[in-house]
């Protein structure tokens, strides 16, 4: 019952936040003007409103704002996802060395472009940085799987060495891609600035069945928790159900990376929180964690989109809100429950 | 309704044989506890009754048909597996626990009908667990954490139930608690069980037969009280072993002792 309400109001949340976040912002746009241009926009092209107005919502606000959302979606199922199936409180993209995989293959195409080769950025930096981020997941479950197959806590490991070795790697990049460093630490720090509609239709597409293969191997995330032979024995195969939802869940993580740059901590927060307020049932926090990602994404981009003075990296801006928090409900759960999660 | 035929296992092509050449079967309805001293292949052998290992050569036979040809979902409403330490990081309720062990009769989509919170509730009931339901499985006590273990194989409404070890680090009470739950099972469901038992005393309480391992060989098998000898166990265990009658029921206890040479 809880779960019910809890899942109606995020996602009314969600919505509401979606239109008034479209009012704040540098040039002050009243509401029911953002509703007037919402809807002809949808019914063809701005007629009525001044074109201005109409480019800063349509080409500006809403796109930006509904990437946001939809990344930040996408790393709190992620999270929730990593962290149920590797029975890790810890385990998010980043752990997993999924994050620096995209972040490698995202300064390398900058770096390629500096040095000529290559195609366009704007096809460039997506894919590479997919490449890099399934590149590394393939590298740290080949790392992670022996003779017992893929244990969790080699997983971990296995992503903690391969992260060590890509971000020397981004460094050197750093410092091969001289005048473009700037952009480099830019994306690496994470960015809504500069969101297109293509990008927002790219990572629209990917969202809708990503979560519904989450949502339908949800039971079995359950059934995860009680152990590897206890699943195993109820008729799951384990390791295949990791290499799936491992499998789902980057390629939706390498898709947000790609057009976002790196945002941390959002896919590690969402799940302690959800499981705080609603249960450790994966049926249900599959369902919440996409709201919950999106609302604490967007507040943290509206913050700084429209409301600190000048734009802070929203990267940055969520590891430093997002990283003593998460030290704050880590620490109040360990008491509350015993060191379990 | 389980016959082992000539089964050898590894682990890896370099490693030594961890099973070397099993044969037994295993009878409907009985209570078999597999013994021997630590490293003599129990928990591998029920991996493999499991069917989560698969043998490199020789078969199981459960039902007449390979374990490794079964469909690993009908095989699971089949064959429930208690692991001897059970935990669960996340707080899951006790009766979410339970209810777990309903997964492999659900399909993708539909959630549990009457029959499957009934099934539930039943085997929280057989284990007196229904006062936990609502607790978090993080903050139970071990006994009370291994009932729900027991209770959430119990809910796959299994015809053999393996238990690794499910009773070796609990304490008496609880140890007998949940052997005896377990026996009622056999008794009057018609229940087939095979226990992997460290204690030699429990398992002379409760099996009703014995197959004694050592170094992945089968060094003895039959019913229970044939086999409390005491060489038979000085030889697999390396201590000295006195066979006495058991206070409380009919049947056999064993005190033991280390060899002279060694003693302090």
């Amino acid at each position: 019952m809880r779960q019910t309400i809890s899942a109606v109001f995020l996602y009314m949340l969600l919505l509401i936040s979606i239109l008034s976040s479209a009012r704040l912002g540098y040039v002050h746009i009243p509401f029911h003007e953002i509703i007037h241009i919402l809807f002809s926009g949808m019914s063809g092209p701005h007629d009525t409103a001044s074109s201005a107005t109409a480019a800063i919502i349509m080409d500006i606000r809403i796109p930006r704002i509904i990437a946001a959302a939809l990344v930040g979606g996408a790393l709190g199922v992620s999270g929730t996802v990593f962290q149920a199936l590797l029975l890790n409180p810890l385990a998010d993209p980043y752990t997993l060395g999924i994050s620096s995989g995209a972040a490698f293959g995202a300064s390398l195409a900058i770096v390629l472009g500096v040095l000529g080769i290559c195609l366009p950025k704007f096809v460039s930096i997506p894919l590479l940085a997919f490449t890099g981020a399934m590149g590394s997941l393939f590298i740290v479950m080949g790392l992670a799987s022996g003779s017992k197959g893929l244990s969790s806590t080699n997983l971990i490991l296995a992503g903690v060495i391969v992260s060590a070795i890509l971000s020397a790697a981004i460094g050197f990049m750093k410092f091969l891609a001289d005048e473009q460093v700037g952009a480099i630490i830019f994306w690496l720090m994470g960015s809504f600035s500069a969101i297109s509609w293509d990008q927002v239709l790219l990572m629209a597409v990917v969202t809708g069945p990503c979560i519904i293969l989450v949502q339908l191997y949800s039971r079995e995330l359950n059934v995860v928790a009680t152990g590897e032979k206890t699943a195993r024995s109820m008729g799951i195969d384990t390791a295949r159900l990791r290499v799936l939802l491992l499998g789902i869940c980057s390629f939706w993580t390498a898709i947000a990376v790609s057009i976002s740059g790196i945002i941390g901590f959002v896919g590690l927060i969402v799940p302690h929180l959800l499981r705080h307020w609603a249960g450790p049932d994966n049926r249900w926090l599959a369902i919440l964690s996409f709201p919950t990602g999106a609302l604490l994404l967007l507040a943290a981009d509206t913050v700084t989109r429209a409301i600190l003075p000048a734009e802070v990296p929203i990267g940055v801006l969520t590891a430093l809100i997002g990283g003593p928090f998460f030290c704050f409900i880590f620490k109040r759960r360990q008491v509350e429950l015993q060191g379990g999660f | 309704m389980w016959q082992v035929k000539d089964l050898w296992f590894r682990y890896h092509e370099d490693m030594p044989w961890t099973i070397r050449g099993l044969n037994f079967s295993i009878e409907e309805g009985s209570l078999t506890g597999i013994l021997g001293p630590n490293g003599c292949g129990k928990t591998t052998l029920l991996d493999l009754f499991s069917g989560i290992l698969r043998p490199n050569q020789g078969t199981i036979l459960f039902q007449d048909q390979p374990v490794t040809d079964w469909d690993t979902r009908e095989l699971s409403r089949q064959v429930a597996m208690v692991p001897q330490d059970f935990s669960i990081r996340f707080a899951f309720t006790a009766r979410q626990v339970v209810e777990m062990g309903r997964f492999p009769y659900l399909g993708r989509i539909k959630g549990m009908g009457q029959t499957d919170h009934d099934i539930v509730t039943q085997v929280m009931e057989e284990l007196d667990i229904l006062s936990l339901s609502e607790r978090p499985v993080t903050m139970l006590s071990g006994g009370e954490l291994q009932r729900v273990a027991v209770a959430r194989a119990l809910a796959q409404t299994p015809k053999t139930l393996l238990l690794d070890e499910a009773t070796s680090n609990l304490d008496i009470f609880h140890s007998l608690y949940i052997m005896s739950v377990i026996r009622d099972k056999v008794e009057t469901e018609n229940l087939t069980v095979i226990a992997a038992i460290h204690d030699i005393n429990l398992a002379a309480m409760y099996c009703s037969n014995t197959v004694f391992m050592d170094q992945g060989r089968v060094e003895a098998s039959g019913p229970m009280p044939a086999l409390m000898k005491e060489e038979l166990i000085s030889k697999i265990y390396g201590v000295e072993a006195a066979v006495h009658k058991d206070a409380f029921r009919q049947g056999l206890q064993i005190s033991f002792r280390l060899p002279d040479k060694m003693t302090r």
